[in-house]
C-alpha cells in the first residue's frame, strides 16, 4: 500500500431522455439529419425566450430523490457565459446560486456513502464538427436537457470510482430518466483527482474533462495518482497545478488542456428570463410517489432470495432486465430463472446494447413456467438449457419443444428397473455408501440419467435407489 | 383629436372608409413626411396593402375588432416576419426574421395593418433616437430637436399622424420619454402585463413593449388586445382587472423642482391642480433611493445588455466581418468590432465589467441587492400613502440634436422620473399636458403600484380631460 491517499470527485453530465428539448418543444433525439431538430429557441435567435421544460424539472428531482437528495423549496437559472461556436447565446443557461437538488448520497457495497453535493439542470451545447479547415455546427443536441451530478471528493480507489459510475448508471435507468451511454455521449464525467498523505491536507487537484468510458476513468486516475505521488516524491510538488487535463487513450497518459477556460471568468448571474421557480412539496411528494423500486433495494431482496451478490448485479444493472425478471420471478423460480438470463439469455444478447434493450421473444409468463418445470423436476436443466436458445430465436412458447415424453419423464417403472440395473452394475458405489461415504450414490444416480438421456427426475431416482439397496 | 383610433373604426365599421383607402391615404403621407422626421426606416406597400384588404373583408363579414383595418407602425427591435426587423443595427441589417413577435400576432389577429418599422437607438441603447444605423430621426415639432428614445421613430410617427398609433419598448423611459418629446401618450405596462417574445432583448428584467397612442382611451385598447399570459414568455402572466375609487396622489415637489426647468415646472403646477380639479387627494411622497435610480440601472441593466448582445458573434445570424481572421475568436471579435457602433460597445464592456471578478459581489450583487431594497421602500414608505405617483416625464422638453450632454450622469437624468418603473417594474404612463416656452410638447408621468394597469389608465384619461396641450401643426 502507498503512504498517499486516493481522493476523487466527480461531476457527471447525463442527457435526460424527455421528449422535448430544455427550453423550446423541438425533439429531443440522439442522432438524426445535422440541424433538424432546432428552432429559433434553441439557436438563440433575437427575441426568443427560453420556456423551462417542467418534464426536465420533474426527472432532475427523480434523479435527487433516487440520490438521496434534498429538494429545496425554490430554484433558480443562471446564466454562465463564454464565446464559443457550440454555444449560440453565447451563454449557457444553467444552475448556480440555486440548484434543484441539494446534499445527497449514493451508498456503495461496503457501506460506505459517496455523498452528493448538488444536482443542477442546465442545457446542452451543440455538437461541433471539425475538419483541417472548417468547424460544422450541428445545433441538434443545442439545448438538450441535462443534469450534473457533483460528488464531495469522498472516492477513494479505482474500484470505488467504477463502482460509484456503475451504481450511478443503473439508479439512472431504473428511474428511467437516461440511458446512460458514455459511448453516446448520454453519459460524461469530469474526475478531479488530488492525493495526500493521510492526516494532512487535500492536495492539488487536477481535473480530466469529459470521460466517456469507466475503464478510460480507471486508467485515468491510476495514471493521475501516479503522476501525482511521482511529482511528490521528486519533490516537484509545485508541479502539480490546479487544470484540466485530457486522457489519451492511444497513449495512456494525460495531458494539460493549457487552455485559457481555466482562467476564465464565467460571469455567472441569474437569468432575468426566469421567474424564481418555487418546488412545493406536494409537487415533490407526487415524484416521490411514481419512482420505483430502486437497484439496491431491489438486490438486496433478490440477496434474500438466495441469488449470488454478483448474479443480483447484473441482474438490476439495466432497468429492462430487472423488470423482466421480475416478473418472471412472480411465475417461476428465481434462482432457477437468474441462471436462465445470465446464461443462456445473455450468451444470445451479445453486446450490452442489446442487454440493455433486452428484446427478447420469450414471454416473462413462458419463461417463469420453464423454470418451474425444472424446479419441480419435470425436465432437467440440461433440457431447459438446450430449449431457451431456440425459443429465443423462434419465439415459439417452451411446449412447442418438449415432447409429451420430455414432460413426463420417464415410466417409473422403467426407471426402477434401470435403477436396479445401476446397483447390479456398481456394487463398489453401493459399498462406499452403505460405509458412509453418502456421495457414492450420485454415481448410481448418473447411470441412470445417462440411460434416460437426463429425462428421469433425480430426485425419485434417488429415493428409488435407496429403497432398493436398504 | 383627428384620427384617432376610435373615430376611425367607427368610419371603418360604418363603411365610411375601406382600410384599403385609409392605408393608401397614410402610405402616401409616409413618403411626403418622412423625410423630415426619418421616423420609419422600413415599409412595405404590398405588405400594408395586403393586410388592408384582409381588414376590409373581415369588415365586410361583419366580424371586425376595433384594431380591425387601422395603420400602425412598430418599433424596429419587434419581430415582423412581413418586414425587416434589425434594431437599427449594422449588426442585423440584413438579417431577415423567421418568427412573429407575440404582439404582432395578437394585432394581426385582430386585423390590425403594419406601415412601417420605426426608428430607434441601436438595439435600443440610447435616448436620442440619434444613434441608428438608418440615420438620426426627428422631432416633427422642430427638426433641429431630438424626438427622444429610444422609441422616437413611433412618437415621430404617431404625431406627424403617419400612423395611428405605434408599440415601442420601454427599459428605462424608452416609450414615456420620447412620447413626452413628440406631444402623444405612451404607456410602459407593468413588467410581465405583455409578452417579450420577439423583442430584441436590451435589459431583459426592466424592459416591456408597451402602446403609443394619441390620446388615452386609444392606448388602453390596444393595451387590451396585447397584454396577457404566453407560452413563449414565462415572465408574462394575466394582470388583474384593477379600479382605484378616489385615487390618492403623490408628489415628490422637492425631487421635481431640484431636476425640472422652468417651463416642466409650470405645467407641473398645473397637473397638480388638475388633482383638485378631479377631485383627487394629493400627498407629498419622498423615497430615499432618488439619487440612486440611475446608478442602479446602469450596473443592473448593462450587465443584463452585456450578456444579452453576447448572441451577436456573426456566426448563427447577422454580420460576419469580410476581413481575414485567424481563428473563431478572432471572427468573433472582428465581425462584432465592426457592427457595433461606440454606445454598445460602451455599454457592453460597461456591462462585463460588472460581472467581472470581484466586480460581481461589488458592484452587481450590491445593486441587486439595492434595487430589492428599492422595491421594499416604494411599498412600505410611497405606495403606503397613495395611490399614484405624479411627475414630470422629463426634467426638460426635448433638447437640441447638438447638444452634448457633459457627463453620462446628466444624460441619464432625461429618464431620471421614468426609471423607478423599470427599476420596479411599474405601470407608468406619459400624457402630454403643455408645452415650453418656445412650443415643444411636455408630458407628465403618473405611475401605479404593480399590475394595477387598468385603473392607471382611467386616471391618466381622466388626468387627460384637465390637459393644456392641444396638438401643434
Ligand atoms: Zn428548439
Amino acid at each position: 500500500m502507498s503512504k498517499y491517499n486516493l481522493v476523487v470527485g466527480f461531476e457527471t453530465h447525463v442527457e435526460l431522455n424527455t421528449k422535448t428539448k430544455i427550453f423550446c418543444s423541438c425533439a429531443n433525439e440522439f442522432g438524426g439529419e445535422p440541424n433538424t431538430h432546432c428552432c429559433p429557441i434553441c439557436l438563440g435567435e433575437p427575441g426568443t425566450l427560453p420556456q423551462l421544460n417542467k418534464e426536465v424539472v420533474r426527472y432532475a428531482i427523480k434523479a435527487g430523490l433516487s440520490l438521496n437528495c434534498k429538494i429545496p423549496q425554490i430554484m433558480s437559472m443562471d446564466r454562465k457565459h463564454y464565446f464559443y461556436p457550440d454555444l449560440g447565446k453565447s451563454y449557457q443557461t444553467t444552475q448556480s446560486a440555486r440548484p434543484i437538488c441539494l446534499e445527497g448520497f449514493l451508498t456503495l457495497d461496503s457501506g460506505k456513502k459517496i455523498r452528493i453535493n448538488h444536482i443542477h439542470i442546465e442545457e446542452d451545447a451543440s455538437k461541433l464538427i471539425h475538419d483541417a479547415q472548417n468547424i460544422y455546427i450541428d445545433n441538434n443536441r443545442g439545448s438538450t436537457p441535462l443534469i450534473e451530478i457533483v460528488t464531495e471528493p469522498d472516492i477513494a480507489s479505482v474500484e470505488e470510482a467504477r463502482e460509484y459510475i456503475e451504481k450511478l448508471q443503473a439508479i439512472l435507468r431504473h428511474i428511467g430518466v437516461s440511458d446512460c451511454k458514455m459511448q453516446e455521449g448520454s453519459m460524461r464525467c469530469d474526475v478531479n483527482i488530488s492525493v495526500n498523505k493521510e492526516g494532512e491536507p487535500l492536495g492539488t487537484r487536477t481535473e480530466i474533462k469529459n470521460m466517456n468510458s469507466i475503464s478510460f476513468i480507471e486508467k485515468a486516475i491510476s495514471y493521475e495518482y501516479d503522476r501525482h505521488v511521482d511529482l511528490i516524491e521528486s519533490g516537484q510538488k509545485n508541479q502539480i497545478i490546479q487544470e484540466t487535463r485530457r486522457y489519451d487513450e492511444k497513449t495512456d497518459s494525460t495531458e494539460s488542456m493549457r487552455e485559457k477556460e481555466d482562467a476564465q471568468d464565467y460571469r455567472y448571474f441569474p437569468d432575468p428570463d426566469f421567474l424564481v421557480l418555487r418546488l412545493d412539496s406536494k409537487f415533490v411528494e407526487n415524484i416521490k410517489k411514481t419512482l420505483p423500486k430502486l437497484p439496491a433495494e431491489i438486490k438486496s431482496e433478490l440477496i434474500q432470495d438466495g441469488i449470488d451478490e454478483k448474479a443480483a448485479d447484473l441482474l438490476v444493472k439495466y432497468k429492462n432486465v430487472s423488470d423482466y425478471y421480475l416478473s418472471a420471478k412472480t411465475f417461476g423460480d428465481s434462482k432457477i430463472l437468474a441462471t436462465y438470463i445470465l446464461g443462456e439469455i445473455f450468451r444470445f444478447l451479445e453486446t450490452e446494447e442489446e442487454k440493455e434493450q433486452f428484446n427478447i421473444k420469450i414471454s416473462a409468463n413462458d419463461l417463469g413456467a420453464l423454470s418451474l418445470l425444472q424446479k419441480n423436476n419435470k425436465i432437467t436443466a440440461h433440457i431447459a438449457y438446450s430449449i431457451i436458445p431456440k425459443m429465443l430465436k423462434d419465439g415459439n412458447p417452451h411446449t412447442a419443444y418438449l415432447t409429451k415424453e420430455d414432460l413426463e419423464g420417464f415410466d417409473n417403472t422403467e426407471i426402477d428397473k434401470l435403477c436396479q440395473e445401476g446397483i447390479a452394475a456398481m456394487p463398489k458405489a453401493v459399498e462406499d455408501y452403505k460405509s458412509g461415504k453418502e456421495k457414492a450414490l450420485k454415481a448410481i444416480v448418473g447411470y441412470v440419467m445417462r440411460a434416460t438421456k437426463g429425462k428421469a427426475d433425480p430426485v425419485y431416482t434417488e429415493n428409488k435407489i435407496l429403497e432398493l439397496i436398504r | 383629436m383627428p384620427n384617432n383610433l376610435i373615430s376611425l373604426a367607427t368610419q371603418l365599421q360604418r363603411k365610411e372608409i375601406s382600410s384599403v383607402e385609409l392605408t393608401t391615404e397614410y402610405l402616401k403621407k409616409i413618403k411626403k413626411l418622412n423625410k423630415k422626421t426619418n421616423a420609419y426606416v422600413f415599409t412595405n406597400e404590398e405588405v400594408s396593402l395586403s393586410q388592408a384588404k384582409k381588414a376590409d373583408q373581415i369588415i365586410a363579414k361583419g366580424a371586425p375588432s376595433v384594431l380591425t383595418g387601422i395603420p400602425m407602425s412598430l418599433k424596429d427591435s419587434i419581430m415582423t416576419i412581413d418586414m425587416p426587423t434589425t434594431a437599427c443595427s449594422k449588426m442585423l441589417a440584413k438579417y431577415i426574421p423567421t418568427y412573429n413577435s407575440t404582439v404582432y400576432t395578437k394585432l394581426l389577429n385582430n386585423g390590425a395593418v403594419l406601415l412601417g418599422k420605426t426608428n430607434m437607438d441601436e438595439f435600443s441603447m440610447g435616448s436620442s433616437c440619434l444613434n441608428g444605423f438608418f440615420g438620426e430621426a426627428s422631432n416633427p415639432y422642430d427638426t433641429n430637436r431630438v424626438t427622444g428614445g429610444s422609441s422616437g421613430g413611433s412618437a415621430a410617427s404617431i404625431a406627424q399622424d403617419t400612423c395611428v398609433y405605434s408599440l415601442g419598448t420601454d427599459a428605462g423611459g424608452s416609450i414615456r420619454q420620447p412620447a413626452s418629446y413628440c406631444g402623444i401618450v405612451g404607456f410602459k405596462p407593468t413588467y410581465g402585463a405583455v409578452s417579450r417574445n420577439g423583442l430584441i432583448a436590451l435589459a431583459s428584467s426592466f424592459e416591456q413593449i408597451g402602446p403609443m397612442a394619441k390620446n388615452v382611451g386609444d392606448t388602453k385598447i390596444i393595451f387590451n388586445v396585447i397584454k396577457g399570459k404566453d407560452e413563449f414568455d414565462q415572465t408574462a402572466f394575466e394582470i388583474p382587472r384593477t379600479t382605484r375609487q378616489n385615487p390618492i396622489i403623490g408628489i415628490d415637489e422637492d425631487h421635481v423642482e431640484k431636476t425640472a426647468d422652468k417651463d416642466t415646472l409650470a405645467v407641473f403646477e398645473k397637473a397638480i391642480k388638475a388633482c383638485s380639479k378631479l377631485g383627487y387627494k394629493t400627498v407629498k411622497i419622498k423615497s430615499k433611493y432618488n439619487d440612486i435610480y440611475a446608478k442602479l440601472y446602469y450596473i443592473l441593466a448593462y450587465a443584463e445588455i452585456a450578456s444579452n448582445m453576447g448572441r451577436y458573434t456573426g456566426i448563427d445570424f447577422g454580420y460576419s466581418t469580410k476581413s481575414k481572421y485567424i481563428d473563431t475568436n478572432d471572427f468573433i471579435k472582428k465581425s462584432r468590432s465592426e457592427a457595433f457602433s461606440n454606445e454598445v460597445k460602451t455599454r457592453i464592456m460597461f456591462g462585463n465589467h460588472m460581472l467581472t471578478g470581484e466586480n460581481m459581489e461589488k458592484f452587481y450583487y450590491k445593486a441587486l441587492k439595492m434595487r430589492n431594497d428599492l422595491v421594499e421602500d416604494y411599498y412600505l414608505n410611497v405606495f403606503s400613502k397613495c395611490d399614484f405617483i405624479l411627475s414630470p416625464t422629463t426634467p426638460t422638453a426635448a433638447f437640441r440634436k447638438d447638444y452634448k450632454h457633459e457627463s453620462i450622469q446628466e444624460s441619464a437624468l432625461t429618464n431620471i422620473f421614468a426609471l423607478p418603473a423599470n427599476l420596479i417594474g411599474l405601470p407608468s404612463i406619459s400624457i402630454p399636458f403643455g408645452v415650453s416656452s418656445d412650443n415643444m410638447p411636455i408630458g407628465m408621468l403618473l405611475t401605479g403600484k404593480r399590475n394595477f394597469d387598468n385603473a392607471l389608465l382611467s386616471v391618466a384619461e381622466n388626468f387627460e380631460k384637465h390637459s393644456g396641450y392641444k396638438v401643434l401643426n
